[in-house]
């Protein structure tokens, strides 16, 4: 092991043992009562410094930095999609995250099912959801978790195999998730947020003037050069551009552990003060693009195995002194990692909350359900780690689907607070249809002016939930007014706290 | 915990096609959407559907085909940005200041009654 490579493993280390002293310090505060509402949702009283980054960690994953800068390098403007639905994607909690927080305070729920179920009365909804989350949380999982495996094992020099540098990150998420639940998860994020943002930033605004004495210039060369890179239509043509952007507008709330920090938040106030900050997300990813197009005509295309490797390439390219290059790969890390421990704990929470309290024992008390969340936490991370290390072909088709079709919430949120005539068959039968398109689509690889499946899956979905609640019976009047009335009253005692 | 409100439904889906109030029985689900509170203050209302058309447009900014004719260009170059993307970055610009105003007239208001 060379001296360069001990000081960057001696840098990366130290994140990691910071990362996890926090996370167990933050849980040791909120765990003088042991409840499976603390454990999930923090009580319900988290504020807004907390709740921001806790957000934020969620949208800067192991794309981030490999991810991101890989596709503006290789795909050039069509990366711009991602700061699209970052910006947009949250507002429109505006409209459904502040209904679900209400619902959630007046009637005690900790999870999306939970509040799907309770409103069309139906266990099997509340399975159905969480056979679906649960997948596509995998999924999402063993992607940060590759990141992570391959970070640690190129800044070791391949001293750290890919098994083991997986394993290592992943274990310190899994300890303080463990240990801490959603307090251990929430403070780590706030120090894993700065250290991304800082880095981000700071080569975001020093690769450009490095490379090519600015960003201006840089532009112009890319302008003169590479012209397609920096025109959307010619990489990535116009429907698919669209209609991922849209997609992920939509589906971008419906992911079970953003859905749930509905019901973490400690006010209205709080909540949508974290929706109204939640673009300058889609801001700081300015600066990653910029990384991106730092590389063009500086790193020839070609050279490298995939695109996304195009930092850590970059970065030694540079010859820069080990601290940095392990500064940047501890970034790297927190932003994966701050991924990861947000996504294990929601899972964990879905399968325990909306599958083994609803369909196996409906009955289990405050520590029963924190030890089945733990073991759950423990299933799931194996299972993730399986895929992310030796996932199959088959295994990973089956995820992409689940992955896909999380946007498939979409039309049963709406008819939660919208519209009252859709009932439980309707819910049912929409949902399983627009995951069977989904999965159809991704299966089959079949391509319809390349449109996102999820749009088509969209389409499928919600002509089946209104034909099929139209030929059923309404459900009961005053319980599904319930829904639409009382979610659009803020809750008593915030008004009268002004 | 009791919820006085008008019987009276006011059915969405009716009320565009027919320009009338659908009255619906008590024990009757309407079957348009039910999108507003039924008391809900016109200004308050027209205030949810400006900021619904706001952010419809900052959405439609960046997709086809407002972008492809709009934005989808490389000069000018603004702030040193090619035009594409200084368009994408106005967009944002645009959410997060109508985010903000939004945000300010809703709790100055709560703010005021007190």
């Amino acid at each position: 092991m060379t001296n360069y490579t001990l000081v960057v493993l001696i840098v990366v280390f130290t994140y990691l043992a910071a990362t996890m002293i926090i996370g167990l310090i933050a849980g040791a505060g909120g765990k003088k009562e042991d409840s499976i509402l603390e454990y999930i949702a923090a009580k319900k009283n988290l504020n807004f410094f907390v709740t921001y980054f806790l957000m934020g960690g969620a949208i800067f994953s192991a794309f981030a930095f490999l991810g991101g800068p890989g596709m503006a390098y290789s795909k050039g403007a069509a990366a711009f999609y991602i700061i699209a639905f970052a910006s947009l994607g949250f507002i429109l909690w505006f409209i459904w995250g502040t209904r679900s927080y209400r619902m959630g305070k007046r009637y005690g729920y900790l999870t999306q099912a939970e509040l799907f179920s309770d409103r069309f009365n139906s266990k099997s909804l509340s399975a159905i959801m969480a056979i679906i989350s649960g997948l596509a949380l995998i999924q999402n999982i063993a992607v940060q978790i590759k990141g992570m495996a391959y970070v640690l094992s190129i800044t070791s020099n391949g001293l750290i195999p890919f098994w083991a540098g997986g394993l290592i990150a992943y274990g310190v998420v899994v300890i303080y998730v463990l240990t801490s639940g959603i307090r251990g998860v929430a403070w780590t994020n706030v120090l894993q947020g700065l250290l991304m943002l800082i880095v981000a930033w700071t080569l975001g605004l020093y690769l450009p003037v490095k490379f090519h004495g600015g960003i201006g210039n840089m532009f112009s060369k890319i302008a003169e050069t590479n012209t397609d890179l920096l025109i959307v239509g010619s990489k990535m043509p116009w429907p698919a551009f669209s209609s991922a952007i849209i997609v992920s507008i939509l589906g971008f709330t419906m992911w079970p552990h953003l859905f749930m920090k509905a019901y973490v938040t400690d006010s209205e106030k709080t909540l949508k003060k974290t929706v109204t900050m939640y673009p300058s997300f889609a801001i700081f990813l300015v600066p990653v693009l910029l990384i991106g197009f730092s590389a063009v005509g500086v790193v020839p295309y070609g050279t490298l195995k995939s695109a996304d490797e195009i930092l850590p390439h970059v970065i030694r390219l540079l010859d820069l002194s080990p601290v940095v290059m392990g500064i940047v790969s501890a970034a790297t890390l927190a932003a994966a990692m701050s991924s990861t421990d947000t996504i294990t704990h929601a899972a964990a929470s879905v399968y325990t909350l909306d599958f083994h309290k609803k369909i196996i024992n409906p009955n289990m008390d405050d520590k029963k359900s924190i030890r089945i969340t733990r073991i759950a936490i423990v299933v799931f991370c194996s299972a993730a780690y399986y895929v992310a290390i030796f996932g199959g072909k088959s295994i990973v088709a089956l995820l992409l689907g689940a992955y896909g079709s999380i946007v498939q919430f979409f039309p049963l949120c709406i008819a939660v607070f919208f519209w009252p005539r859709a009932t439980r068959a309707g819910a049912i039968a929409g949902l399983l249809t627009g995951t069977a398109i989904n999965y159809l689509i991704t299966f089959t690889k079949l391509s319809f002016f390349g449109i996102n499946s999820g749009i088509w899956g969209l389409a499928g979905n919600i002509i089946v939930l209104v034909i099929v609640s139209l030929l059923t019976k309404p459900q009961k009047y005053d319980h599904v007014m319930k829904f639409v009335r009382e979610s659009q009253i803020p809750l008593e005692t915030e008004v009268a706290k002004g | 915990l009791t919820f006085n409100f008008p019987h009276d439904i006011i059915c969405e889906n009716a009320y565009d096609r027919e320009g009338v109030y659908m009255k619906q029985g008590e024990e009757h689900i309407g079957k348009g959407l039910y999108i507003f509170p039924e008391n809900m203050e016109p200004k308050e209302k027209k205030r949810g559907i400006f900021w619904f058309v706001w952010f419809l447009i900052c959405g439609l900014m960046m997709v086809w085909p407002v972008y492809q004719v709009l934005g989808n260009r490389i000069y000018p170059f603004v702030l040193g940005l090619p035009f594409c993307f200084f368009w994408i970055i106005l967009s944002v610009v645009l959410i997060f200041l109508g985010a903000f105003i939004k945000f300010s007239q809703e709790y100055k208001k709560i703010g005021s009654r007190k």
